[in-house]
């Protein structure tokens, strides 16, 4: 145990009670009590700041005795990657998100005026509720089964897949708007309690409007980050993990915008209530699905039990009776407005918009729980993607087309253009969707979704324009956000509803054609030792351009994991996604023969006729790195003579033997199998030459046979009549007998191994009847008495062997940009909001200081 | 009054119309977790676990997919094919869950989750789902 950490968590959580129970004396009416509560605040903001702090040191400092620095990092990682091991872990992430929760506590403080004591009180029981989990499963346990003050050298490492900029970055983000869901809740607690129905919506809508970005992008880079790295070639797979953040995100958005209802028509108010409580449920709801294991058969990356379920069980009752609490008993109370709305306004609009996005979120809640669900029934099932995609999409296009129309409504009403804007909008998104159809969009669902997408797009757009305009930048962010969604849903669209894509497999050097695409597999790129390997494919598209693709496909070292890197290729239009499937990496041409040659002698192999003129040590001094020794070869073939020069070079593995090619047959070459440098004599072997390489290989007992060109081949026995260990005679050799076409007994040969003071040799034996076939021995295996046989066959065809093989899954995503774009342009007009409201809310606030001056 | 109870009404309906077709949708997609007979008989997408039988797994090219088989506890193997990447850790996995649906012979599976034991840390999971085309 790492005792300071310990004692900081302890501190933290100490202090925290201690607030608690000041603001509860500071609510009964003890003056100085408010102030004591906040210093206690301070002091467990300090305490959960130092335990990061340390938590950081510890894994930047390599201690590898703390379990959580073991497991998730190592001497290797860049200092970047190094820093995000501290949230690459369930109790790592939980002191991340704690982090973030202190700091917004201070803010809280700062801002929440007459809400502050009641409201840090239900604050400081959410930040507890995370602190007792860390107490439980503590971030500083030692690495256990370790004799007493030893230390491993090195950790496991992070995840190669989490290697990545966007993921380390993704997490931060995301705990922040976890944080963040915690300020509404705490809020509308506090002010069922304090009766005060209305004031909490304008002080938590910047938070909310905080979790919605934040946890949007959170969604956006976790989406990118599955897109470029993972090769399924999708963004998005409706698993667990990732809808455990949609789902909160869906539900502070309804929130929002149920809080802006509030504000403009003062009703709703038991609305908004439900739903501030319903995100931070959500939120707390998700964190036991995928931290408790009770999804681990059933997704991607759900945490496994690390014996904290009971936890986040009570969390999950406790926040839930104490939000259900608050409501029932001051239910009667909330104030409700009386009178309808008429059909055709923001508000009707409005509400039905949030009834919408909370269907949504219901259903991919339903789905997520799925294995919960029926495991009360039967066996747990889980469903498939199908299910999210078909209830989402009718949804999805009511929804959109909602969101066409509002901007032109007024509160209580129409606004008088209307019509005349709901014609323009409306007509350029039939032209567009026209447009997309004649470029290939089919399904009248789809076609329907790519109308009302873009029918939202060109609305809010018109609207924005129009309140640019009339310089009116700051009610330009809502707009602008949903010119965003509208952007986004097309995107989503054109990318999984008219995608293409076709696999292929791609010997190396030869091109196919694929969906109009030709391919070219050039080989593999492995610059340096480290580096991991990536497959050079050129693709030229058809449109003639040219580019070289590089999906990565490498073994991680550390955990031996296979790990597959998508190539994206961005056009304006659409993009090129190649994601690698298996690579064979082919077989060399079959050995030829070996050949040994003193200085000046000369011997014929197949077609080749090959003399050794002499040493090649003009490398032998080396170039600083690595010393090379040739030999200078006369290749005669077909008549024409050649010069080659194969080569041995020391390097960091050791000799290497660097063959030359040969003319003649494609994969012929020669290299360098031995040197002897006291008699000066060498040692080559031929490849893929022909000749006398093997033209059939099988491994037989005794009395099996092979048949080879009409003669049969039955082995016998071993001869082992000069096998003499002791006098450093290993001789051994193998009887076949042979059998001709005509079945006449040709009689009896042996092949000999040998292996003496001269070294290692092979005496062939020549099959009668069979011009130039020679059977030679190969592995020989003692305990089941079987023999390797050779068929050495000097008219046989030369074996190239085998091209290495890249197979891949090319994809062409239509518009998948608009998909990013429309994000980032969602977020923006999100952050125009935060900065809005947040200076709306700082605003009345001043006003009311000054007032009470 | 009036336009309220109408609002009502129609309300209700949507939300009891929608609930219906989320029901039916969440029913006919669930793939429970069956045997290896259950899951030959079934026309439905299912769920199966077993052991990688060692050695089964190749990449057939001509069909672009991964090919191997599964083995569970009484013995009983079942095929399983794949059309995509071959999942990292596949070989040391100490068991495979595949989802899809029986055909011809074997399980085309949608989508793979791959258990590997991991010495320090009970199990860690990794998943992959072939592209739903």
């Amino acid at each position: 145990m790492f005792i300071p950490g310990v004692i900081a968590l302890w501190a933290a959580f100490a202090a925290l009670c201690a607030s608690t129970f000041s603001y509860v004396q500071s609510i009964r009416g003890d003056e100085g009590a408010r102030e004591r509560a906040r210093q206690f605040y301070a002091l467990a903001v300090f305490g959960v700041v130092a335990a990061s702090a340390m938590l950081l040191y510890l894994i930047v400092s390599h201690n590898f005795s703390i379990h959580y620095v073991f497991s998730y990092s190592d001497r290797s990682l860049p200092t970047g990657y190094l820093i995000s091991t501290f949230w690459a872990g369930q109790e790592g992430s939980f002191l991340l998100w704690l982090f973030w929760g202190v700091l917004i506590g201070l803010a809280l403080i700062r801002y929440a005026r007459h809400y502050e004591d009641r409201t840090l009180v239900i604050y400081n029981l959410t930040l507890a509720s995370l602190l007792l989990i860390l107490l439980r499963q503590s971030p500083f346990r030692p690495l256990t089964g370790l004799p007493a003050g030893q230390m491993p050298f090195d950790g496991q490492g992070l995840n190669p897949l989490l290697q990545n900029p966007w993921m380390t970055i993704h997490p931060p983000i995301m705990f922040l708007g976890y944080a963040a869901t915690a300020v509404p809740f705490a809020f509308a607690v506090a002010a069922l309690w304090g009766r005060r129905y209305d004031e909490w919506v304008r002080a938590s809508l910047p938070w909310a409007l905080v979790t919605v970005v934040t946890l949007g992008c959170a969604i956006l880079l976790g989406g990118y980050w599955a897109y470029v790295t993972l090769g399924w070639g999708g963004y998005w797979g409706w698993d667990p993990v990732e809808n455990s953040s949609l789902v909160p995100w869906l539900a502070s958005a309804a929130l929002v915008h149920g809080m802006l209802l509030q504000r403009a028509r003062g009703r709703f108010r038991k609305l908004n209530f439900s739903l501030a409580m319903l995100a931070y449920m959500l939120v707390v709801y998700a964190t036991f699905l995928t931290r408790s294991g009770v999804l681990a058969d059933f997704s991607v990356h759900s945490f496994v039990d690390l014996g904290i379920t009971g936890w986040l069980v009570g969390n999950l009752v406790v926040f839930f009776l104490i939000g259900l609490a608050a409501l029932i008993w001051r239910w009667r109370e909330i104030p409700a407005q009386a009178g309808d709305e008429p059909l055709l306004s923001r508000t009707m609009f409005f509400v039905l918009a949030i009834s919408a996005i909370l269907g949504t979120a219901a259903m991919v809640l339903l789905g997520t729980s799925a294995p919960l669900i029926t495991r009360l029934a039967a066996q747990p099932s889980q469903v498939s993607a199908a299910f999210y995609n078909r209830v989402t999409l009718p949804v999805g296009i009511l929804f959109a087309a909602l969101l066409g129309v509002v901007p032109f409504l007024h509160w209580r009403g129409a606004q008088d253009v209307l019509r005349k804007r709901l014609i323009a909008s409306a007509g350029l998104a039939a032209v567009s969707t026209a447009a997309g159809v004649l470029a290939g969009a089919k399904g009248v669902m789809y076609t329907a979704f790519l109308f009302v997408a873009l029918f939202t797009f060109f609305s809010n757009l018109i609207k924005t324009v129009e309140e640019v305009r009339k310089a009116r930048f700051r009610v330009a962010g809502g707009y602008l956000a949903h010119v965003g969604l509208g952007l986004m849903l097309t995107g989503i669209i054109t990318s999984s509803a008219y995608d293409r894509s076709e696999k292929v497999v791609l010997p190396l050097g030869e091109s196919k054609q694929v969906m109009g695409y030709t391919l070219t597999f050039k080989g593999v790129d492995k610059p340096t030792p480290t580096a991991r390997e990536a497959m050079l494919v050129q693709v030229t598209d058809p449109g003639g351009r040219t580019y070289v693709a590089r999906p990565k496909m490498f073994r991680n070292e550390k955990s031996n994991q296979l790990v597959a890197n998508p190539d994206v290729h961005v056009r304006l239009t659409h993009d090129i996604y190649i994601a690698p499937i298996e690579f064979d990496p082919g077989r060399e041409p079959e050995r030829g023969p070996t050949l040994e040659l003193g200085k000046g002698e000369s011997k014929v192999a197949g077609p080749y006729t090959i003399t050794f003129a002499g040493f090649d040590m003009s490398g032998a001094h080396g170039d600083g790195q690595s010393i090379s020794l040739g030999v200078k070869l006369e290749v005669v073939y077909g008549g024409t003579k050649q010069r080659v020069t194969p080569t041995l070079v020391t390097g960091a593995a050791g000799f290497e033997s660097r063959p030359v090619t040969l003319p003649g047959s494609t994969g012929a070459s020669v290299s360098i199998a031995g040197v002897d440098a006291g008699t000066g004599r060498v040692r080559l072997t031929l490849a893929g030459t022909g000749g006398e390489g093997a033209a059939m290989r099988a491994s037989l007992h005794k009395g099996e046979k092979i048949t080879y060109r009409g003669t049969t081949l039955t082995f016998d026995d071993f001869d082992l009549s000069d096998f003499d260990p002791q006098a450093g005679k290993i001789h051994i050799g193998a009887v076949f007998k042979v059998a001709g076409a005509a079945g006449a007994n040709g009689g009896e040969v042996t092949a000999l191994y040998k292996n003496d003071e001269s070294g290692e040799q092979h005496e062939d034996a020549a099959v009668p009847g069979l011009d130039g076939v020679k059977l030679r021995i190969g592995k020989m295996n003692a305990s089941d008495k079987s023999v390797e046989i050779l068929v050495l066959d000097a008219n046989a065809q030369p074996d190239p062997g085998e091209k290495m093989r890249f197979s891949l899954d090319l994809t062409v995503k239509p518009m998948i940009g608009l998909l990013w774009l429309g994000l980032v342009i969602l977020l923006s007009g999100g952050i125009m909001a935060v900065v809005r409201r947040g200076g709306e809310f700082a605003g009345a606030e001043s006003a009311l200081a000054a007032a009470g001056k | 009054m009036k336009q309220r109870t109408l609002w009502t009404v129609l309300g209700l309906a949507v939300i009891v119309a929608f609930v219906a077709f989320g029901a039916g949708a969440f029913k006919s997609n669930l793939t429970p977790y069956v045997s290896f007979e259950k899951a030959r008989a079934s026309a439905s997408a299912v769920q199966v676990a077993g052991k990688l039988v060692e050695h089964s797994d190749r990449f057939d090219e001509a069909n672009s997919q991964l090919v191997f088989t599964l083995e569970n506890e009484h013995g009983q193997t079942l095929d399983i094919t794949y059309k995509g990447p071959k999942p990292g850790n596949f070989n040391e996995a100490i068991q495979v869950v595949a989802i899809g649906r029986f055909h011809d012979g074997a399980l085309e599976a949608e989508k793979l989750l791959v258990k590997c034991p991991s010495k320090y840390q009970g199990i860690e999971e990794k998943a992959y789902t072939s592209r739903s085309s």
